[in-house]
């Protein structure tokens, strides 16, 4: 019984066709949800989550994030160059990127001191969520499609003002 | 037992006037005082919660930043680590004492494990509550809690935990030695057995995480690999979950039992029911990187292989214990002459707190196992990680599914153990009922704050809320105070049938109102084939749905990532 102790062959019944059916339909839905996913990746569909990382100080992702940030100031960034973006408690640097619609960039996001989150939130229901680590820097390409602004908000808590963490980005037609 | 009931009550013994079990009344002690300091949690973490809530709701309840995320730390700390293991060792204790007619293996360390988790509990409340632990209770490196109290509380709440359950262990194999029981472990008590050993993987975990963030924060590791601690401390942080989710089962099946006299128990496959349960050891490890899908530095593979298909494993025993558990309630239902596909269905007596509880907690379950289908597969994760979608999914779970459902549990115990009638059966079926209502509500608000993108665990100030964000966050708020309400009833009624509670022997006055009593006519009418069409519905068609809304959403994004 449920509470009380029971012989062995007193609970150990065969199941009714019902327990069988739905057995196998808990494993087919498991499948599915492993199939599509799987699925996705080999077929490389996108989007996809961003594979490259790699391995880079927290004064190298600082001074790399001021560099990019002085050089591109008020400007428009040119496809093919590199997007330096390292979350700093509490800002981001830079804190406005200008960038080309329907362009790839290359994104190198990276912490200079906590965790933190990336969260882009744009128009039409736009959410891209990535990990922000100190010592590691994601290599991530972004392509927009549409002009317009994208806030990049920090989504992983890392101190009192970490909600202020809000920098832009600012979709210009080509 | 027969043996025994003939020698007389041993020493130190009493016979529980309703089920006929020994209970030993120095275990006994032993469990009240764990679920004391349990419900003690839930008041501190409900009064977290109010704080936490109504500032993230457009009240601004708290608009201090430092404040608020001491609150918060104090509420997942209490709710989410205090008060479910509290509650879990006195389940544990429970059902490898009284249900199998035996007293604890060791009472004396029962109250050193008592002693080590209540200093732990004291540290870490101190330490939060002097306002030097704001770092949430993930604490991921290079934050750190201004106080050595905050790490030692946590590890010394762990090692008192890792005593429980090994004690559990120790008092079910002494019981067997001593022939104080015959045949196979009782369901319930085999299904926490199953958390307590995902208990032990969730102790070594933790014990990896917590001492490595230890020895960072006393300065004898330079830097710190955040991959490692985050990997170590999501087997302790989410697995710990699973014990919650194992226990919760376990105590659903014990509430169909109670709440309808035990008529149902012929009705349930334990077989099924035990396999189910064996498949949360078999899946649990292999499906912790579901919380890195989005972290650099892990390989694509691991990612796939952990954190979205070892996830939807695990989701497997759940659906099976969906049918094991709704299909034994409608079994008996026909059985009892109420047949019809869903004719049984308007049968179902929603006034016992019992089964309301049971069923309203199985539904907002697997609301929350749905909503965590999309977040734990590798490419919606990139829609939904670190928002709102997170905690709206884990409230469904833990506080919809699991904290109800320890809450409906103890309207049946607490009368047992302390021969007190519950205070009043109409005021536990209202706050079922009301907490029902408010955390469906609440964790509705939280999902939809995350589909626009809302970051969990921010105190966002009204100038930097996003339009779209503000209607629903005031949904959020009326929800958890909704909740809250169910919560401080509950607590209450707890406080009012212990002190003011008729005391009473009587089988019949301890479960008047509790228990619903079934005529079973003919057992050949059992059938479970209602239950299936439900589950198939739910957990098929709605859960797919949602899966592949999911991936449409994602790819019509004007945003493209790789």
């Amino acid at each position: 019984m449920v509470l009380t102790p029971r012989k062995f062959e007193e609970w150990y019944k065969p199941f009714t066709w019902e327990e069988r059916v739905w057995f196998i339909t808990a494993i087919v839905i498991a499948l599915i949800l492993a199939i599509t996913t799987v699925g996705w990746t080999v077929a490389g569909m996108r989007p996809e989550v961003p594979t490259h990382a790699m391995e880079m100080s927290v004064d190298e992702a600082r001074a790399k994030a001021l560099e990019f940030s002085a050089k591109y100031r008020g400007k428009v960034v040119p496809p093919g160059e590199p997007v330096y973006l390292t979350a700093i408690r509490f800002t981001w640097i830079p804190n406005e990127i200008t960038l080309k619609k329907g362009e790839v960039y290359k994104f190198i996001i990276s912490s200079a001191d906590a965790l933190h989150g990336f969260s882009l939130i744009g128009p039409d229901g736009v959410v891209v969520n990535l990990m922000v680590m100190p010592g590691m820097a994601y290599e991530a390409n972004f392509k927009f499609n549409k002009p317009g602004v994208y806030e990049i908000r920090c989504n992983e808590y890392c101190g009192v003002g970490h909600s202020f963490m809000i920098g832009r980005i600012v979709v210009v037609e080509g | 037992m027969e043996e025994l009931r003939i020698k007389g009550i041993p020493a130190g013994f009493r016979v529980c006037p309703v089920t006929g079990l020994l209970c030993h009344i120095p275990t006994q002690n032993l469990i009240l005082a764990n679920a004391v300091m349990a419900v003690l949690s839930l008041l501190i973490a409900g009064i977290a919660a109010l704080f936490v809530a109504l500032s993230r709701a457009p009240l601004f309840l708290v608009k201090d930043h430092a404040t608020y995320y001491m609150w918060l730390t104090a509420h997942g700390m209490n709710a989410l680590i205090f008060w479910i293991l509290w509650f879990e060792v006195a389940l544990l204790y429970f059902v490898s004492t009284v249900l199998l007619n035996s007293p604890l293996f060791s009472v004396r360390l029962g109250w050193v494990a008592f002693a080590l988790m209540f200093l732990g509990w004291l540290f870490v409340n101190y330490s939060i509550f002097s306002g030097k632990a704001s770092v949430l209770f993930t604490v991921y490196p290079p934050l750190i809690a201004q106080t050595i109290l905050f790490y030692l509380g946590y590890i010394l709440f762990a090692v008192g935990v890792l005593i429980a359950i090994a004690l559990f262990f120790a008092t079910i194999y002494k019981a067997r030695v001593e022939r104080r029981f015959e045949g196979s472990l009782p369901l319930v008590t085999f299904g926490a057995g199953i958390a307590a050993i995902i208990g032990f993987t969730v102790v070594v975990h933790g014990a990896i995480a917590l001492i490595y963030n230890t020895l960072y924060y006393s300065g004898y590791i330079e830097t710190v690999n955040i991959m490692f601690y985050r990997w170590f401390f999501w087997g302790l942080g989410h697995n710990a979950q699973y014990v919650n989710v194992t226990a919760m089962v376990a105590v659903w099946y014990a509430l169909l039992a109670l709440s309808t006299g035990l008529a149902v128990a012929r009705f349930v496959n334990e077989k099924y029911a035990k396999i189910a349960f064996g498949l949360y050891a078999i899946f649990v490890v292999p499906g912790i990187g579901h919380h890195i899908l989005v972290d650099p530095g892990f390989s694509l593979a691991l990612k796939q292989a952990s954190g979205s298909v070892g996830s939807h494993f695990l989701s497997i025993p759940s659906m099976l214990h969906a049918l094991a558990l709704l299909g034994g309630l409608e079994a008996l239902l026909r059985a009892s002459g109420h047949t019809g596909l869903f004719g049984w269905l308007t049968r179902i007596p929603w006034g016992n707190p019992g089964i309301a509880g049971l069923l309203l907690s199985m539904l907002l379950f697997g609301l929350g196992g749905i909503v965590a289908q999309p977040q734990t597969t590798l490419q919606p994760n990139l829609n939904y990680h670190n928002t709102m979608w997170v905690p709206g999914h884990f409230h469904f779970a833990v506080v919809g599914g699991t904290t109800l459902a320890f809450m409906t549990l103890s309207y049946y115990v607490i009368p047992l153990l302390t021969l007190r009638k519950l205070y009043s059966v109409s005021l536990a079926r209202l706050q079922i009922y009301l907490s029902f209502i408010g955390i469906l509500i609440m964790a509705l608000a939280m999902l939809w704050l995350g589909w626009l993108g809302a970051p969990r665990r921010s105190l966002i100030p009204e100038e930097l809320m996003r339009p779209e964000w503000y209607t629903v966050a005031w949904m959020l708020g009326l929800g958890a105070v909704l909740w809250l309400a169910g919560g401080a009833l509950y607590i209450i009624l707890a406080v009012l049938t212990l002190i003011a509670g008729k005391k009473t022997e009587s089988r019949e006055e301890l479960t008047e109102g509790l228990i619903t009593n079934f005529h079973v006519i003919d057992e050949s009418l059992a059938s479970k084939r209602g239950a299936l069409v439900i589950v198939f519905i739910i957990l098929f068609v709605i859960l797919l749905a949602l899966y592949f809304t999911s991936f449409i959403r994602m790819s019509l994004m004007p945003v493209e990532v790789w």
